[in-house]
């Protein structure tokens, strides 16, 4: 809990001065949410080439907002994944009918002394789970997201959302019973 | 009211976050078992899906990107100063500063690496001036300072880079590269300042535990001070005394031209107590000694050795009347039988007692730069008094009696006719 809270004003200090144009703090910034967002957009898109170009544009974006970053009055990395989702909503909206980019396997985050047949294993569990989440509808897509692969609260998911708690709590629910539903029948 | 089911499915996952199974939650709800059981199964599959993450060609591109965005927005800036020991560079020695846009890149990468538990940045971490990375090994120090959020953090922060400097310095010299040790020595006094800052203005509770850590971590400073100035020479060696009074002036925190005090303001003092506890005498005897200007560790080893002898005229006050005459504690035991002397008069054997200019051992409080200049201790550490050993009051440690293996062995009892030596 101290640790939190540390972690917290750690962060709102960083924030302040990537506010005033500190480029180095937001550097910091930068460094501290760069996987958060790039996982949350490989979830939402499936594909690691678009994830990675549009995590690029979302940092971009909040690097040209971040001065109006304070009258959001919402925390710094509710704003980020905020400008994720729109970023991945401007996405599929201007760019569906285009080629898309190869599909690369995702990188994981604990390759190191999976042998390949284990590795190739762990890959296409990621790919499945990301494919069953993706026939959700974008709110269902949006919840279990954030609550079960970037481990927020819902607190910090209606932040997000611009929903109340007990409405995400629904969302998370109806969600969960599409995704096993999904699963089944695939089985 | 009975709870909604989107409720019940909260609370079960809330306490599977915490280590319960599935099984124990369904347990603890029976009348939903059919409808929960799916859906915390399928709650438990997700948690448990392997993360994913920006391959390392990415994060490299995009950091780099990134900042050059990020720097045609904003003025161009200049290369961080603790670059310049990549590569063998040197430059004039610079400030810390904490605003380039070509840091960026690296404080990204770096923190980026900090996560993800990058190789690189624990491969630096024994890095010297002159390795390649040394600049990796700056650049964790200063984000390390970036991130961190309060005063005494930073202190803290700078004490310990204050030691690493040290300790780098003391490596190159023992391996016979002492090109960067007079530049590593500037740095050390720079980083020593930047740790007292935060007390320039008064001690408050933070203040004290930082001041109290601060005696021992002294001592081993001028340990280590020592014994390189006496392996360096001229431009360097001038150096590295500068470096000593610095070291020298930290210690004096707290002490004021009208008289000694407390140093660290505590009140009562958790030291004094605990060797007051440990001597079996009041609070106020041993804090009358502290006040006298002996520190706690030159008081622990008074009560220490007074404790041994049964003689009735070798009390406390005479121990510390010896000191004040200048006598060294090894002197003093040897005097009183409690070791004994050395026949070459080359100093105590290192396990029989403190050597006569060191006071103390390292946890027992910092030297009180006692003991006769010409009676040294071991070569390497036998610095004159003013400037190995930090006065008293450089703060005591945590724990301030002498360790039970650095007195007297057991079978080194007093002779039967010890009294109080003479000069």
């Amino acid at each position: 809990m101290a640790e939190d809270a540390t972690n917290r004003s750690c962060e709102e200090g960083l924030v302040r001065q990537a506010v005033q144009g500190d480029a180095e703090a937001f550097g910091a910034l930068y460094g501290l949410y760069l996987d958060a967002i790039y996982k949350y957009i490989y979830y939402r898109t499936g594909n690691a080439v678009v994830a990675e170009d549009l995590t690029e544009h979302t940092f971009l974006k909040a690097w040209s907002g971040i001065g109006n970053y304070e009258q959001q009055g919402i925390r710094f990395s509710s704003w980020l994944y905020r400008i994720a989702r729109n970023t991945v909503i401007d996405y599929y909206r201007t760019k569906r009918e285009e080629v898309p980019f190869a599909s690369e396997p995702p990188t994981l985050a604990k390759e190191e002394g999976l042998g390949p047949e284990a590795l190739l294993l762990r890959r296409e569990e990621v790919k499945e789970l990301q494919h069953a989440i993706s026939q959700l509808p974008e709110e269902q897509q949006q919840v279990i997201i954030l609550r079960f692969v970037e481990g927020l609260s819902h607190r910090q998911v209606s932040e997000i959302m611009g929903k109340s708690e007990s409405a995400c709590r629904v969302i998370q629910h109806r969600a969960l019973i599409a995704l096993r539903r999904l699963f089944s029948e695939v089985k | 009211m009975s709870e909604s089911i989107e409720s019940i499915l909260d609370r079960c996952l809330e306490e599977m976050e915490k280590g319960r199974s599935v099984e124990e939650c369904l347990s603890r709800y029976p009348q939903w078992r059919d409808e929960l059981a799916p859906i915390l199964r399928m709650a438990t599959r997700l948690r448990s899906a392997p993360e994913v993450e920006p391959s390392a060609a990415f994060r490299q591109r995009a950091a780099i990107r990134m900042a050059n965005l990020v720097a045609a927005r904003k003025e161009p800036v200049t290369k961080p100063p603790r670059l310049r020991y990549i590569d063998g560079e040197r430059q004039g020695l610079q400030k810390r500063e904490r605003r380039f846009a070509m840091s960026f890149v690296l404080i990204a990468l770096l923190i980026a690496s900090l996560v993800a538990g990058g190789g690189t940045v624990y491969a630096s971490q024994d890095a010297l001036p002159g390795d390649p990375l040394y600049g990796v090994k700056m650049l964790v120090e200063d984000t390390r300072l970036l991130i961190n959020a309060d005063e005494i953090g930073d202190a803290e922060l700078h004490l310990e880079f204050a030691t690493e400097r040290l300790e780098e310095a003391a490596t190159l010299v023992a391996q016979g590269r002492p090109d960067f040790v007079e530049d590593l020595m500037a740095e050390y006094a720079e980083e020593m300042e930047a740790a007292l800052a935060p007390l320039a203005d008064g001690v408050d509770d933070e203040e004290i535990d930082l001041l109290e850590g601060l005696g021992e971590t002294l001592t081993h400073h001028q340990t280590v001070l020592a014994r390189v100035r006496a392996q360096v020479q001229d431009r360097t060696r001038s150096a590295v005394q500068r470096a000593m009074e610095v070291c020298g002036a930290v210690s004096e925190v707290g002490e004021e031209d009208d008289g000694f005090v407390n140093p660290t303001g505590a009140d009562p003092h958790p030291v004094g107590e605990r060797l007051a506890q440990r001597y079996d005498v009041t609070y106020d005897e041993i804090m009358t000694w502290f006040y006298d200007g002996f520190g706690f560790g030159e008081i622990a080893w008074a009560y220490s050795i007074s404790s041994l002898i049964e003689h009735q005229e070798v009390d406390v006050a005479y121990l510390f009347a010896l000191r004040e005459e200048g006598w060294g504690w090894s002197e003093i035991m040897q005097e009183l039988g409690l070791i004994v002397r050395p026949p070459d008069d080359a100093g105590p054997p290192d396990d029989a007692g403190p050597p006569d200019d060191s006071g103390p051992p390292d946890d027992a409080g910092p030297p009180n730069d006692a003991g006769p200049p010409d009676k040294a201790g071991p070569p390497d550490e036998a610095e004159p008094p003013d400037e190995a050993g930090p006065p008293d009051d450089a703060g005591p440690p945590d724990d301030a009696g002498p360790p039970d293996d650095a007195g007297p062995p057991d079978d080194a009892g007093p002779p039967d006719d010890a009294g109080p030596p003479t000069r």
